[in-house]
């Protein structure tokens, strides 16, 4: 193989590399960092559990929360599903709200129509002495932060 | 600018002819590695990369149907698995890059290190002659007597491999070493009961007082800034290679990183021991 090949493979690399350096030192947001994720390697944790809880209102009026595992199932962490790892940012929900509105209404019969979505979050503190599930905390333990409602129809 | 990337590339540093070992080596156990990662996304293609799934990612529009995912995820097995032996290495690391690029670019949640690591990766070693050895391929042309290619070649794309496994090591050293709850280890002992962590690692974490997380924030953090040039001082590199495998394998045990540690390990052992060393022992074990 030429060698020029991997000497413009090289130059790539100083690039990105300088990119990236610019972009931490400097604060900059910049285009060609390529390796996204890698600073965020357990760069960050707060004491914090958190699970994103979706409420849905059917056509019949009846309320309850939509069991998200049917949809995601792929495991991912302690207490935390894909769905769960999506920022918390008005776009980013809305987009989940609307993929279960779509999902559900697929898979619905015609009287059990998701009518809206409600996307609240679950919040809860962590134990050094150890982990405990959503169901396992006290109520009064359970901040809740609702996010948003989305029409279905 | 011209003159000084030629200073650059004609330095011995990046300009030698080495054995293809170290390299064909690492094709091996990465592509290996890129096998696993595949075969543990195959039961969950619908969610992952279909278009019945959620997705985030630049290309999420474009997602297949759920047959169409299945059928695309064991085709990247088994390319996967083809770079790994070794058959029809080029055209198997190709459809491995393509197939791996596409899936990264549909969904970007979950997102790990290793899924745009494994992208430059496999770019590196598609440009590479790492076929020349532990391959069918070569087994094939030895046998057919048509190995007319040398067995040595430019240091060039294991540098290339070296120096994106030591960029990802130092910039995440030099994140952790400006975030003052990392240097205060309180970081580190949030991570090990966070929900990244293992039973065994939030077991750790109960018992452990704050001063030890504060010195191993302190050593993590020192580590993961002078890897990048302790690995390539010969007095000091098994040294680094050790410690960075028992950092890995902790890691590993005590956190959900994915293959992300086992790449690690595999970089260390494969890419940094010794060179001379590394030939001869497979020159022996051979």
């Amino acid at each position: 193989m030429n060698k020029n090949i991997y000497k413009v493979f090289f130059f790539i690399f100083l690039v990105l590399i300088f990119s990236d350096f610019l972009t931490y030192t400097l604060k900059m947001p910049w285009p060609l960092s390529f390796w996204r994720r890698q600073w965020f390697m357990f760069s960050y944790s707060n004491d914090k559990l958190s699970r994103l809880l979706v409420l849905g209102k059917f056509e019949n009026g009846k309320q309850e929360g939509i069991a998200m595992e049917r949809w995601f199932s792929y495991f991912v962490g302690f207490e935390t599903s894909r769905y769960n790892e999506i920022s918390r940012g008005q776009e980013s929900l809305g987009q989940l709200a609307t993929y279960v509105c779509r999902q559900y209404n697929q898979e619905a019969g015609p009287k059990e129509k998701l009518k809206s979505v409600s996307i609240v979050s679950a919040v809860w503190s962590n134990q050094k002495s150890g982990r405990q599930k959503l169901e396992e905390v006290p109520k009064k333990d359970v901040r809740l932060y609702p996010h948003l409602v989305k029409s279905c129809l | 600018m011209i003159s000084l990337l030629n200073k650059i590339f004609n330095n011995p540093f990046l300009d030698k002819d080495v054995p293809l070992f170290s390299l064909c080596l690492f094709r091996v156990g990465f592509c290996l590695l890129l096998c696993a990662q595949s075969l543990t996304w195959l039961p969950y293609t619908k969610e992952l990369f279909s278009n019945q799934g959620f997705h985030q990612g630049a290309l999420s529009m474009y997602a297949l149907s759920p047959v169409l995912a299945k059928i695309l995820c064991i085709v990247l097995i088994a390319a996967a698995f083809l770079s790994a032996i070794g058959f029809k290495t080029r055209g198997a690391l190709l459809a491995t890059l393509i197939i791996w690029t596409y899936f990264f670019s549909i969904d970007f949640i979950n997102e790990k290190a290793f899924h745009s690591i494994a992208i430059l990766d496999l770019l590196i070693l598609v440009f590479s002659p790492c076929y020349v050895r532990f391959s069918v391929d070569d087994w094939l042309n030895a046998k057919n007597k048509q190995r007319d290619y040398p067995l040595s070649g430019s240091i060039m794309p294991l540098r290339l491999l070296q120096l994106q496994f030591c960029q990802v090591y130092f910039f995440s050293g030099l994140f952790k070493l400006m975030s003052k709850d990392w240097v205060s280890g309180h970081t580190l002992s949030q991570i090990l009961t966070s929900r990244w962590a293992t039973d065994f690692g939030v077991w750790i974490a109960s018992w452990t007082p704050d001063a030890v997380f504060y010195f191993a924030s302190v050593i993590i953090i020192l580590y993961e800034l002078f890897a990048s040039l302790g690995l390539f001082i010969p007095q000091t590199r098994n040294y680094f290679i050790i410690f960075g495998i028992i950092f890995h394998a902790l890691t590993l045990s005590a956190l959900y990183v994915g293959y992300l540690g086992l790449y690690c390990i595999l970089g260390l052992i494969v890419l940094f021991f010794d060179q001379k060393r590394l030939n001869d022992f497979i020159a022996r074990a051979a």
